[in-house]
């Protein structure tokens, strides 16, 4: 009798979910993508209900259906509107803790995923940044949110950089740039705070992650702007890896050693006198001034920040 | 000149900065145990390279690294009393090239080599040394 009721149940179980993945939920996400502009006051929050609903389904069309939500929230995200955008902000703020940890990296690979450029990279920034300072614990709070950002390392430091070093970050330092979206204004600043706070919550092996965009762009440029900003976000990195608690002290060294040592043999001067077997032979016969040229040694010509 | 070169072996600096700041922060923070014999192991190494660092003739690489041997030094890896003495003598040699004490790295400089004087046993500056430390001070008193 008692197994009779069991199949029962989850037979009845199997039908409501069925009839939540293929009925209810799309139907809710037709209702979220083709919305009115004017009525996103109305449309957007319904996001929050689905993405309740969508967690209490199987996990393999649980997956499916928070894809499709995020791939329609990060398509609203487009829009110019600044109310839109607060809402949208919030909404995915509350999305994240509600779906929880695992859908971090999802959320932010579908929030990148959407086609973005100009001022909407902007915006991606600085939700990424309120998402972030939502789901992580306050300082010296113990509350037991999201404390690992293993997985998102890549895609905050591809989506910080963008603002801070890219062509919308660069367009936004321009004297004549003006812009009436908040966003746009403080995403830079912004993009600094995530990266401090991606230090905080990472593990040693994922540190490298955030240093990879700072070790290309340091090989491109060569705008002492631009270097004083790698200046400021290896900062904001070093602050944010001396409060992580899951670096242990011999971690902590070995992060120490290892960019002193591996970068240390830039330090030294090295004057290389270019060999007459390699130079290419002049037509004159007689030579006025002896030619010496210097292979490397840039680096202690110049000035340091 | 190759730019490519150039960019790229004058900005690693930053990263040389970078750990620098690690290890000299989590040191003010007294995050490492020396009971601890793992700990004494990997800052071992770090006593040569900074000390070796030193040598360079870069001034920015010069006051990032000023600030580490007053800290490494108070540590008690095997290599501090060899090191020691001779991290001091190159300190007071970049004093001397700078011929002044308003510069940045001389300041530098003069403030490592106060707390290595304070803290370090094992660094022997001699006589001569601390006369010169003395003239070149008295000019600011």
């Amino acid at each position: 009798m008692n197994h009779l009721l069991f199949f029962q149940l989850i037979d009845r179980t199997q039908k409501i979910a069925d009839a939540v993945h293929t009925r209810l939920l799309p139907s809710l996400l037709a209702y979220l993508s083709n919305r009115d502009e004017t009525e996103d006051a109305f449309h957007i929050p319904i996001s929050m209900g689905i993405a309740k609903v969508a967690s209490h389904l199987p996990l393999a069309s649980r997956y499916l259906q928070v894809g499709r939500l995020l791939t329609a929230l990060s398509q609203i995200l487009r829009n110019k509107s600044q109310d839109t955008h607060d809402l949208i902000r919030d909404t995915i703020c509350r999305i994240s803790v509600t779906l929880g940890s695992p859908y971090l990296p999802v959320l932010l690979r579908e929030l990148r995923a959407a086609p973005l450029r100009g001022p909407q990279l902007h915006v991606l920034a600085f939700v990424s940044h309120s998402m972030l300072t939502h789901v992580t614990p306050a300082q010296g709070s113990d509350n037991p949110a999201v404390q690992d950002l293993d997985d998102c390392a890549t895609d905050i430091a591809h989506v910080s950089a963008e603002v801070i070093f890219g062509d919308s970050g660069k367009d936004v330092q321009h004297e004549d740039f003006r812009t009436k979206m908040r966003e746009v204004r403080s995403s830079s600043s912004k993009g600094l705070e995530c990266f401090g706070l991606t230090a905080r919550y990472v593990s040693p092996q994922y540190i490298s992650a955030l240093l990879l965009p700072l070790r290309s762009i340091i090989a491109k440029t060569s705008s002492f702007k631009t270097l004083q900003q790698v200046d400021e976000v290896l900062k904001r990195i070093a602050s944010g890896v001396n409060a992580n608690a899951r670096i242990t002290p011999p971690e902590l060294l070995i992060l120490c050693h290892t960019p002193i040592s591996q970068n240390a043999k830039f330090l030294q001067e090295v004057v290389k006198l270019k060999g007459s077997k390699s130079g290419k032979k002049n037509d004159a016969i007689v030579q006025l001034q002896r030619q010496v040229t210097m292979d490397t040694d840039h680096y202690t010509n110049n000035s340091f920040r | 000149m190759r730019h490519d070169v150039f960019f790229f072996t004058h900005r690693y600096c930053s990263f040389v900065v970078f750990g620098l700041e690690l290890f000299n922060t989590a040191f003010r923070r007294s995050r490492f145990d020396f009971q601890d014999k793992q700990i004494i192991a990997r800052i071992d190494p770090l006593v040569k390279l900074i000390g070796n660092a030193l040598y360079s003739s870069s001034e920015p690489v010069i006051v990032a690294f000023s600030k580490a041997p007053a800290s490494i030094l108070q540590c008690p890896p095997k290599s501090v009393p060899s090191s020691a003495p001779l991290i001091a003598r190159q300190i007071l040699s970049i004093i001397r090239s700078t011929g002044s004490g308003e510069s940045a790295v001389a300041q530098a400089g003069l403030e490592a080599l106060a707390s290595i004087l304070r803290e370090c046993e094992a660094a022997q500056v001699k006589e001569k040394d601390l006369l010169f430390l003395i003239e070149i001070v008295s000019l600011y008193l």
